[in-house]
């Protein structure tokens, strides 16, 4: 329950935010902004938004990567994130809330 | 909890009228007023008796439901000025939100945090430029959603004087008809009208300023956090139909996404 304490389970609680790290948990490779977009249905500047506050608690990890564009010799910075460790305790502590209140 | 407080506290809960009912009470008793009202001298004595029963019950309602919302947005202001010695405000600063206020041209607002449980969301207060937090809320929210609900408060800061004027504006649109009304009733159905009537146009004021002020917070820091905020908000509310004060959730959130592009 250390994570419904200090705050880190009510911010992930955010439906959009939950929504999100529930993705990157169940997703095997990293995913970058619009691929969580187009799943979630949620705007791609919205999903930056979260995943800022995300990475802010330690729940999502971000890096960039260079890749180059379907039929474009240019290449793009991509913001890839995947969830950390943390984000599996900070659900469990959700799931075992809801339990306890019997929501 | 005692049994008269107990009491209290059940029949306020039974009686409670939703924002959709209590605009519903009001708009007809305008109706009533303006309608069968003007014609009250020439009515027969009978269809005279069952308005006076009708217009009755409905001022009674009417008055109970919208006074009760008023008093509980009244009492987070007095709150949190009589209870400050017991619950200690905290003056909450951080670069960022000092930085904002420059930007705002408003270095004169203070931001406190209050761990009174009376206040259950952000506030300005009316007079002096004071912006109050509920204390739970700094763990709730993350940083850059909490400058945006400060963003939004500061917005009904810079506006306040346009508010004002607002207000006055439908303070004198609903004299001139009462005004009007006076020539062709009796006095006890102009004055419910007017405070029915006044009631509505202050609902349409207050949408608008807080419209306004979503629309300072898109306008300095992006709509992105306080869109978040309310989507949070609206998990918690069991009707999301406004208030005599503030628009829906959904309303302000749809505004507010337009702003995304």
């Amino acid at each position: 329950m250390k994570f419904i304490v200090d705050g880190t389970a009510q911010r992930v609680m955010q439906p959009a935010r939950y929504q999100i790290v529930q993705l990157l948990r169940s997703s095997t490779t990293p995913l970058f902004v619009e691929q969580i977009a187009k799943e979630t249905g949620i705007h791609p500047r919205m999903v930056s938004h979260h995943l800022d506050v995300l990475e802010e608690d330690g729940v999502v990890k971000c890096r960039y990567e260079i890749s180059r564009a379907e039929g474009s010799r240019r290449g793009m910075a991509v913001r890839l994130c995947e969830a950390t460790p943390k984000a599996m305790d900070v659900l469990r502590d959700i799931e075992e809330s809801i339990r306890g209140t019997g929501v | 909890m005692n049994g008269a407080s107990r009491f209290l506290r059940q029949t306020g809960e039974y009686l409670y009228f939703t924002f959709r009912i209590r605009k519903w009470l009001l708009r007809s008793l305008v109706i009533m007023a303006v309608v069968p009202g003007i014609f009250l001298f020439e009515l027969p004595i009978e269809v005279r008796r069952v308005f006076a029963y009708v217009f009755v019950s409905l001022m009674a309602a009417g008055v109970y439901a919208v006074a009760n919302v008023y008093a509980g947005s009244a009492a987070q202001t007095v709150a949190v000025g009589l209870l400050s010695k017991k619950y200690r405000n905290k003056e909450y600063s951080t670069p960022a939100i000092e930085q904002l206020k420059k930007r705002m041209s408003l270095d004169n607002v203070k931001v406190l945090v209050t761990p009174n449980p009376v206040v259950k969301s952000a506030f300005t207060t009316p007079m002096r430029p004071r912006v109050y937090l509920p204390s739970a809320w700094l763990t709730e929210f993350p940083s850059g959603e909490i400058l945006s609900i400060i963003g939004h408060e500061l917005g009904h800061v810079e506006t306040r004087r346009r508010f004002a004027l607002e207000v006055a504006a439908a303070i004198a649109a609903v004299l001139a008809f009462s005004f009007l009304l006076a020539f062709r009733s009796i006095a006890i159905v102009v004055q419910v009208t007017e405070f029915a009537a006044l009631v509505l146009a202050l609902t349409y004021v207050s949408w608008r300023n807080e419209r306004r002020a979503d629309l300072v917070s898109a306008r300095e820091l992006g709509p992105e956090g306080l869109i978040s905020v309310l989507q949070q908000l609206k998990t918690r509310v069991k009707r999301d139909e406004g208030s005599e004060t503030h628009p829906p959730l959904s309303d302000r959130i749809r505004r507010l996404v337009k702003l995304l592009g």
